[in-house]
């Protein structure tokens, strides 16, 4: 038994605090449907007038996309984790760029490059067509898991089943079943990501269940049915995550100075310039392809139809960079409150109830998360939350402090205790080890985790979209409000130039923290 | 007065036992090794002695003033005025070599630390090295640091866990000549916990041979070689 973790009074009030405004209200509305007979008996009756049907085609919807996503992820991920294909670093980034970008951006350009192409947008409106452009969306994450978990691999497992049975079968035999709960992971992930999508559905005219709850909730103004519906999908999630919670509560894939131990089980040269042009190939149909029909198409709308789109977007850019901001910053604080302990120490209860909140707040579709936020926090007394950004601070934070946690959680796991011990015994109490030793040490993982709160802040639209104070202009949610009234053209401009603003804005705050990074990265020295 | 005094001292991780009532004394000013195979228990102790674990039962004294009873700290880590050098070294990797040596003078709020720190730079011939950082070092500098930032304290103590394992042998050679020349000008009192035991024989005063968790023997170098017990010839075989 050592001393023990080191919890610090601001770390409790701090996860109170989180309990209080974003669990809370997902907890409220589940109990508001399920102790209640008359909201059970209505939803069972929307089930039956096509509620199952609907149900149906999001489940099969998100099964296809996330099976699909998984195989070429893996794919990804054997070509730029495993072999030695030039510029690997820069094509893992590169490819990680559909991830920056709202979703909805993709659904804009894929519709415009197959009425461009093809003169007709059936494919892509269709149930088919929002599986191809998730699965385009989705690849890169499933890359990122699978890529890792391959990374990891210990070379000799593979060599020995190499030399006694070839390499094909040490591929299937061994290195496939090594990877196995990442390949799961990655799966669930995507399933409850694409159960969870509302922009790409909603914007290529496909029913789902969260495009119905948000009808429900804002052309129907039946909160009720809303909710009752959104209790449903919430079910679900956490169905799934109880087959693979613990995994994806650990989340090794999101850690920062990963090194791969693997060699290279491909040499040829010719196999490599393969698997290279592979892979420039996917970033081309996943990135430039998209983003250069949003181009073309603004450019036919001439230089004016850009001004005018600019001149939309405008108002929104300041607030939107400023809450994303805000948003990013919260997220890393959440996830260090929530990941923190001395390290060595095991988590405490604490850690991980903290933990499993974050991964339920993590699953919970967006426009769900939204119904239930505003069925907490519209009413007398919380309107101080409800009327203000408050409200979308929670929201972004609620959605997306998991990966803030997973983030903080994994570097720490990767710091000697014995850098807090020593400074222990050489006098430091709990805040000099905190300040001098922790915190310079985590620098690179929090400088990560606000990158990518920031990023996902900015592009969040399910949850924006439900909860944004009546007056205020935001990115996202002008983007598509505007889009189902405004000219093709337009809507192409405002697309690309949001799509523009969020990777500068990216590029911008990668640039600002990059130094932070390098500066406090000692892995593997 | 012994420099340190372990009574009974019993412990477990989970259900395994690693150390079941051991007890143990070092005399001032000697340098005892702690030799035993992996996994027998000698780092626990030294992190017992430390205060970085805490027994379930038993008592730790440092110099007669009992600092851990009954698996209840009474002294703290930070306040033992122990050096301790660890296995991996744990040097700051975000500190060059002059801020890792001046950190526990500053969390003391001692008085002329720059001087201090030049001082002890000085003393280890490092400092050509005070700007650099940990991974810009060789591996003996960094020994040299992590030996010279306990010391820049003046513990009384220093407790040393496995500090030369990746060391080459004519390196180990060379730093433990000079753990010898400290100990002689500090006046300190050694702990130090090694599997090798070549490294052992050539540093103690005093050999403690360590077997799951009980002190299978003990005595100067020369007894420990001309011992009969059975698993100390064993051990020394190897």
């Amino acid at each position: 038994m050592g001393p023990g973790s080191v919890r610090h009074p601001a770390q409790k009030l701090f996860l109170l605090l989180l309990f209080l405004v974003a669990v809370m209200p997902v907890v409220a509305a589940l109990l508001h449907t399920l102790l209640s007979p008359d909201e059970l008996r209505r939803t069972w009756t929307t089930l039956q007038q096509g509620g199952w049907r609907l149900l149906g085609n999001s489940l099969l919807l998100a099964t296809v996309t996330a099976l699909a996503a998984t195989l070429a992820g893996t794919v990804l991920g054997f070509l730029l984790f495993r072999l030695d294909v030039p510029f690997a670093g820069t094509m893992r980034l590169l490819l990680l760029i559909p991830l920056f970008l709202s979703p909805y951006l993709f659904a804009v350009a894929w519709k415009d490059f197959f009425f461009l192409t093809a003169g007709t947008t059936r494919f892509i409106a269709s149930p088919a067509g929002v599986v191809f452009v998730l699965v385009l969306l989705y690849t890169p994450l499933a890359m990122l898991i699978t890529g890792t978990a391959l990374a990891a691999v210990d070379p000799s497992l593979e060599e020995s089943g190499w030399l006694s049975a070839g390499r094909r079968t040490t591929f299937f035999r061994i290195t496939l079943p090594l990877i196995r709960p990442a390949l799961f992971s990655s799966f669930v992930l995507v399933f409850i990501f694409t159960l969870s999508e509302f922009s790409v559905p909603a914007f290529l005219g496909i029913k789902v269940f969260t495009t119905e709850i948000f009808t429900q909730f804002s052309a129907f103004y039946d909160h009720a049915l809303a909710i009752d519906q959104s209790v449903l999908l919430l079910l679900i999630c956490l169905l799934l995550l109880a087959t693979e919670g613990r995994y994806l509560s650990e989340a090794p894939f999101l850690s920062l100075g990963l090194r791969s131990g693997t060699r290279s089980p491909v040499r040829g040269r010719w196999a490599l310039q393969l698997a290279f042009l592979s892979v420039v190939l996917w970033f081309l149909l996943t990135v430039l392809l998209p983003l250069g029909t949003l181009a073309w198409q603004a450019w036919r709308g001439g230089g004016g139809m850009v001004l005018r789109a600019w001149h939309l977007l405008a108002p929104t850019l300041g607030r939107s960079l400023l809450l994303a901001g805000g948003g990013g910053l919260l997220i890393l604080l959440t996830g260090l409150a929530v990941a923190w302990r001395t390290p060595g120490s095991r988590p405490t209860p604490l850690n991980r109830l903290s933990d499993k909140m974050l991964l339920l707040l993590f699953a919970i579709p967006s426009t769900v998360l939204g119904i239930a936020l505003i069925h907490f926090f519209n009413r007398p007394g919380l309107e101080v939350v409800y009327t203000t950004p408050l409200i979308l601070l929670v929201g972004y934070t609620a959605r997306f402090a998991f990966l803030g946690a997973r983030l903080t959680g994994n570097a720490l796991r990767q710091l000697s205790p014995s850098y807090d011990e020593a400074a222990r015994l050489a006098g430091a109490g709990p805040g000099r080890r905190f300040f001098r030793i922790h915190l310079p040490l985590l620098a690179p993982s929090l400088a990560a985790a606000f990158l990518l709160g920031f990023i996902l802040s900015l592009g969040e639209l399910g949850t924006t979209i439900m909860v944004y104070p009546p007056g205020m202009q935001l990115l996202p949610v002008k983007v598509y409000t505007i889009m189902a009234n405004a000219p093709q053209a337009l809507t192409s401009a405002m697309t690309l130039l949001a799509a523009l603003v969020t990777l500068a804005a990216v590029g911008t705050a990668y640039a600002l923290i990059n130094p932070v990074m390098k500066k406090y990265s000692y892995a593997g020295r | 007065m012994p420099a340190v005094e372990l009574r009974h001292i019993v412990h477990a991780y989970g259900d395994t036992i690693v150390l079941p009532g051991l007890s143990l004394t070092v005399a001032t000013g000697s340098i005892t090794t702690l030799l035993g195979s992996s996994g027998c228990g000698k780092t626990t102790l030294l992190r017992i002695i430390a205060g970085l674990e805490v027994p379930r039962a038993g008592e730790v004294l440092l110099e007669g003033r009992c600092v851990t009873r009954d698996g209840r700290l009474l002294i703290p880590p930070e306040r033992r005025g122990i050096g301790f050098i660890f296995q991996d070294l744990a040097l700051w990797p975000h500190m060059t070599v002059f801020r890792n040596i001046a950190f526990g003078l500053q969390a003391r709020r001692e008085k002329d630390t720059a001087h201090k720190v030049h001082e002890v730079l000085d003393e280890f011939g490092l400092t050509a090295l005070a700007r650099h950082y940990p991974h810009q070092l060789s591996g003996g500098q960094r020994q040299l640091v992590a030996i010279a930032r306990a010391l820049v304290l003046e513990p009384s103590l220093l407790l040393m866990d496995e500090p030369l394992a990746n060391l080459d042998v004519k390196l180990k050679k060379k730093i433990l000549d000079h753990i010898r020349a400290l100990r002689d000008k500090y006046h300190l009192t050694i702990l130090y916990v090694t599997h090798d035991h070549r490294e052992a024989f050539s540093l103690a005063d005093k050999v403690v041979v360590i077997r799951e968790g009980n002190v299978e023997a003990s005595g100067t170098v020369d007894e420990i070689r001309r011992s009969a017990n059975e698993y100390v010839r064993y051990f020394l075989e190897y």
